[in-house]
């Protein structure tokens, strides 16, 4: 149930964040203070793989969303990569499936043109 | 069916404790794989919400857990305080305004089919309750 969240620089500008196991309230405060690493960078790409995580809950949301005011204000686009079936359950429920620009894996987030 | 009742300490690490015991008795009952885990997301928050609200960062306090099955439906019952008990705290958000609070209470409204409280003492008594949909097996 130990929850990482690493930090990969890709080329200027892009950071990926990779988020581990089980993102409940214990953890939140270590993947917060990843995420404040990550934004003192200044990325113009911020990529979130979740493809590791097994569970999310309200206070994993939580650090998305702000991450999400973050890029907003920072010019910053966010994409979140490879969300499991049940993690997909969790934003729909949430209503955040539709709030945020989802891609199937890392690479096509990676990869994929800016939004409009 | 008897009620199992269970205790953990109201710190944020035995999270995963509750959430497995809750899964393990849900899916033992029967319920398909979605709801157990959605159940157990709903008793996640919970469990968060007495932590956050209810013991305000008092590690020295626990959380009491009931849980009972029977052929129409699952209960989950918690000992709680006002503060969450209190209807504003479930009062419907507007989720088009995109902030991180109040995602947990309206996770459980979402994933529950009744949310009631009743008064026991000092404390409240909250209890969630899921139903069984037709054709969902009952053990």
């Amino acid at each position: 149930m130990t929850t990482v969240a690493s930090i990969e620089s890709r080329t200027d500008g892009v950071e990926v964040v990779r988020l581990t196991g089980e993102v409940d309230l214990n953890v939140v405060p270590d993947v917060q203070k990843q995420m404040s690493v990550v934004y003192r960078k200044g990325p113009k790409l911020l990529v979130v793989d979740l493809s590791a995580v097994s569970y999310m809950d309200s206070s994993g949301l939580a650090v998305l969303v702000e991450a999400r005011s973050w890029c907003v204000r920072n010019s910053c686009a966010l994409r979140l990569a490879a969300l499991s079936g049940y993690l997909l359950d969790v934003f729909q429920i949430a209503h955040l499936d539709q709030v945020f620009e989802i891609h199937d894996d890392l690479d096509r987030a990676l990869e994929a043109p800016p939004s409009s | 069916m008897e009620e199992i009742q269970f205790t953990i300490p109201g710190q944020a690490r035995y999270l995963y404790l509750a959430r497995a015991l809750v899964e393990l008795y849900a899916a033992g009952a029967g319920f398909p794989e979605k709801e157990v885990k959605r159940i157990a997301l709903a008793v996640d928050e919970t469990c968060t919400n007495l932590i956050k609200h209810c013991f305000r960062g008092d590690p020295s306090r626990t959380i009491h857990l009931g849980v009972v099955v029977d052929e129409e439906k699952m209960s989950v019952h918690f000992h709680c305080c006002d503060a969450v008990s209190d209807p504003v705290h479930w009062r419907p958000r507007d989720l088009d305004e995109l902030r991180p609070g109040g995602l947990g209470t309206h996770i459980i409204r979402v994933v529950m089919d009744e949310i009631n409280f009743q008064p026991n003492g000092e404390f409240f008594t909250l209890s969630l309750v899921k139903y069984r949909r037709p054709g969902e097996e009952c053990t």
